[in-house]
């Protein structure tokens, strides 16, 4: 057993000797934390969207649209000419455009339906953010239209009054009265042990992260072991009594270790920093996170066994770790993807860590509550680890 | 010149030969993106998850001891002929157009409904109180009696906050369009009893008219309408928009190349390690030729890297680039600037390692800020200048200009600003370079 410890040892020491090691298991991680966590709270913002609005009517109905609009807390328009409103989408300067079209007043005068432009970039989520609050807008003005209009036809056909600037005030008056005392109100409360405030974009970017550079953590150790293949230090190992099974267990001890220390990094940082809830469920947490680094180093050890040269193994890493990531959700949640790319997802059990550290953070799971995610984890494990095993050749 | 040339063949041979360098130059790239575009689709054929929906709908109808129905309140008082709220809520959730957003099942009782969300067998459940109608339909036309407040529950999945935002966003329209029908009541009550009409029953009649009418007219009357469309960059030129997969492998193409011109970039480094490049030093060859071939291997690799990247988004993702001047002008300038950036990372480091910690770091810092990574969010007007510090952003800047129906006078400003860093970047590696090998 004291030999698996030394191996392990030398490898975690040859670790922190690397600067390379630090900056991919430590720094980057963190910049990219703050980054995406510091964006993607910014793009789910529900106020002071900024808007560009282009009014190529220039008329009174528009001018009023133009005002209600301001007034929506969830919006900050800028009115822009239309070439300009185009570049500022484009540029991503606002989140979107809406125009206005020529002839919108004479087409409500008529009770046509009128198509308002809104001018996006689909790739945006804030435009997504900002069309629900424009459409909320025109719903909302919308219903006050048709409100006076319903009460002018009844009222004009049952009393013979003319439909004048006077009967339009006093209809328009009580009906902005009454739409601005809601008899019934919405409450959406979050199931479990909810957040005391608004979840911030770090929710999403804090356990992304953890499990986007899980892997890179493992760089030098992995490349470590080609290195060591490629030389004959392994065979050197072999020829003085260490068992190959020694071996495989040092080492992946090493990276166990390596990529729980990155994690145990990230979550505080998460916690401390950026008000993520990771430690009220530690048990949970220290099962989710044993589980990626098992896992991980399973993974680390099989590229090991199946690559021989150190720039294969880089290439190859990378690659699996962008791509277990994006299919995992660390990115984006999986919740905003398509429902075939969300179920293929789930395939991979960086999904299924996503679903318990976001479970941990968000909903207050506890221990119970991860155990189906981390079994598929583990089946995972059982699979890569014993490939690896299989595979792995001292030579 | 020859010589130079043979010293970029060399190297080009070298990385393409590589098949480490070929996953990191062109599959990275291209498999990132297929998973991002398969995420996100492009247009119609886009669909999110359905949201398991559990409502329980405890609403009595307008009059009390009514079961929910349209006839809630026979004897023609408060509520008369008005829809039941909560039968309202439950058609809006269940009905077709929303059948792939929704997944809509009920529940005998709130304790159920909320034990499924905390069990993850729902997504989100609504609660439906049983004096919803009472609440809504139960006041006066004349405004006064109001009846008490009613409270419908969302409970949610903490970790899910897009589908039960649709099914809020959903009940909350039914609820408003009820409170438009009331509005119109009691605005048509008021303005016939100032004009003297103070019959109650005929103004009961008045308003049960309005309210139906306002129902009517809702349904009938779409209103103002959203159409959603990209943004056109030239007045005159075509409308394009182009899909998720090739507005994301655009970001990726302009990040990993600047990976794969660091790739011949170390060259330099570990021919010197391996003393070869001493050795070419000691031949009648002018180092500057040496190092101009450097140069040279460095634009050609990333240069070709592009060229297959754009094909294979074309085969691949059916991207549109866009004009094919305006296209290879901008392919050839990003093959400059990752060349020259590639160059610059390499020169002040010491060895291929350091090199390597040191151009990942910069690399990464500048797909950051420049949207390689991030296009697809929204910072507003910080963003869109953090972005311009790094010449990456004012190409990703092109690019977006380029594929969505762009022309040359829509990227000459971009051009001219990479062109810039890029006579920047160069003059910088050649003064490191010559000061170690002049």
């Amino acid at each position: 057993m004291s030999r698996v410890w030394h191996i392990a040892f030398k490898e975690l020491l040859q670790t922190r000797r690397d600067r390379l090691a630090a900056l991919f298991t430590l720094i980057l991680p963190v910049i990219f934390t703050v980054f995406l966590g510091i964006m993607i709270g910014r793009a789910n913002e529900d106020s002071g969207l900024p808007l560009a609005l282009a009014d190529r009517d220039g008329s009174e109905a528009s001018q009023t649209l133009a005002l209600t609009l301001s007034g929506s807390p969830a919006l900050a328009i800028r009115q822009i000419a239309l070439p300009g409103l185009e570049d500022a989408v484009r540029s991503r300067k606002v989140a979107a455009g809406l125009v206005i079209p020529v002839g919108y007043e004479t087409a409500l005068q008529a009770g046509q339906t009128v198509s308002l432009d809104f001018v996006c970039l689909e790739t945006v989520p804030g435009a997504q953010s900002a069309r629900q609050a424009v459409e909320s807008v025109l719903f909302e003005s919308h219903l006050s239209s048709l409100a006076i209009k319903s009460a002018a036809h009844v009222v004009t056909g049952a009393t013979g009054l003319p439909f004048d600037d006077r009967l339009d005030r006093v209809l328009r008056e009580s009906v902005t009265a009454a739409l601005a005392q809601p008899t019934v109100t919405l409450d959406v409360t979050d199931a479990g042990r909810p957040l005391p405030g608004e979840a911030s974009g770090f929710e999403q970017s804090s356990p992304g992260g953890m499990v986007n550079w899980v892997l890179f953590g493992l760089l030098t150790v992995v490349a470590g072991v080609a290195w060591e293949k490629q030389r004959g230090l392994l065979r050197r190992f072999l020829a003085a009594g260490v068992k190959q099974r020694e071996i495989v267990a040092g080492k992946l001890l090493a990276m166990v270790a390596v990529t729980f220390l990155q994690q145990l990094l990230l979550a505080t940082v998460g916690q401390v920093g950026f008000g993520v809830r990771y430690f009220h469920a530690p048990l949970a947490l220290l099962a989710t996170m044993l589980s990626l680094s098992i896992f991980a180093a399973s993974f680390g050890l099989l590229l090991s066994s199946l690559f021989r040269r150190e720039q294969a193994i880089i290439a190859v890493t990378i690659i699996s770790a962008q791509l277990l990531g994006v299919m995992g959700g660390a990115w984006f949640p999986l919740e905003v993807a398509s429902h075939s790319f969300s179920r293929a997802a789930h395939f991979f059990p960086t999904a299924w860590i996503m679903e318990c550290l976001h479970g941990i953070t968000l909903s207050g799971w506890g221990m119970t509550q991860v155990l189906v995610p981390l079994g598929y984890v583990w089946a995972w494990i059982a699979v890569v680890f014993s490939l690896a095993v299989w595979r792995f050749r001292p030579d | 010149m020859l010589r130079a040339l043979l010293v970029a063949a060399k190297d080009v041979r070298h990385v393409y030969r590589s098949r480490a360098s070929l996953v990191l130059m062109l599959v990275a790239p291209l498999l990132v993106t297929g998973a991002i575009g398969a995420a996100f689709g492009s247009g119609e054929g886009f669909e999110i998850e359905a949201t398991r929906t559990v409502v329980v709908d405890q609403d009595r109808g307008a009059g009390a001891g009514h079961p929910a129905s349209t006839d809630a309140s026979a004897d023609g008082g408060a509520g008369a002929g008005f829809p039941a709220a909560g039968a309202a809520i439950r058609a809006a959730l269940g009905s077709p157009e929303l059948a792939d957003l929704v997944d809509l099942t009920t529940s005998p009782d709130p304790q159920s409904a909320r034990a499924a969300v905390d069990a993850g067998v729902a997504d989100v459940a609504v609660v439906i109180p049983p004096d919803l109608s009472e609440a809504l339909w139960g006041g006066s036309p004349f405004g006064d009696g109001e009846p008490g407040p009613a409270t419908i529950q969302i409970y949610k999945d903490a970790s899910r906050t897009v589908g039960p935002g649709i099914v809020a966003a959903v009940v909350e329209q039914v609820v408003r369009t009820c409170q438009g029908a009331v509005a119109a009541a009691r605005s048509a009550v008021a303005a016939t009893a100032a004009h003297g009409l103070d019959d109650p029953a005929a103004l009961g009649a008045l308003a049960s008219a309005a309210a139906s009418d306002f129902l009517t007219r809702a349904q009938s009357d779409p209103g103002l309408s959203l159409r959603a469309r990209p943004p056109s960059v030239s007045t005159t030129g075509p409308e394009r928009a182009p899909n998720v997969a090739a507005q994301v492998l655009i970001g990726m193409m302009v990040f990993f190349t600047l990976f794969g011109a660091s790739v011949p970039a170390r060259s330099v480094l570990d021919e010197h390690r391996a003393g070869t490049l001493p050795r070419l030093f000691t031949t009648a060859t002018p180092r500057s030729l040496i190092l101009g071939g450097k140069y040279i291997a460095v634009f050609v690799v990333v240069l070709l890297q592009s060229i297959i990247l754009l094909i294979a988004g074309l085969l691949l993702y059916g991207a549109h680039w866009g004009a094919f001047g305006p296209v290879a002008v901008l392919t050839v300038c990003g093959a400059v600037v990752a060349a020259s950036l590639g160059l610059v990372t390499v020169s002040f480091a010491k060895t291929p390692g350091q090199a390597g910690a040191v151009s990942s770091v910069i690399f990464v810092f500048l797909g950051l800020v420049s949207g390689s990574f991030t296009g697809t969010a929204d910072l507003g007007q910080v963003y869109s200048v953090l972005r311009r510090i790094s010449p990456l952003g004012w190409l990703l800047e092109a690019w977006d200009n380029i594929m969505f129906g762009g022309s040359f006078s829509d990227i000459v400003l971009p051009v001219l600003v990479v062109l810039a860093f890029s006579l920047v970047f160069f003059a910088l590696a050649t003064f490191f370079f010559r000061r170690r090998y002049a």
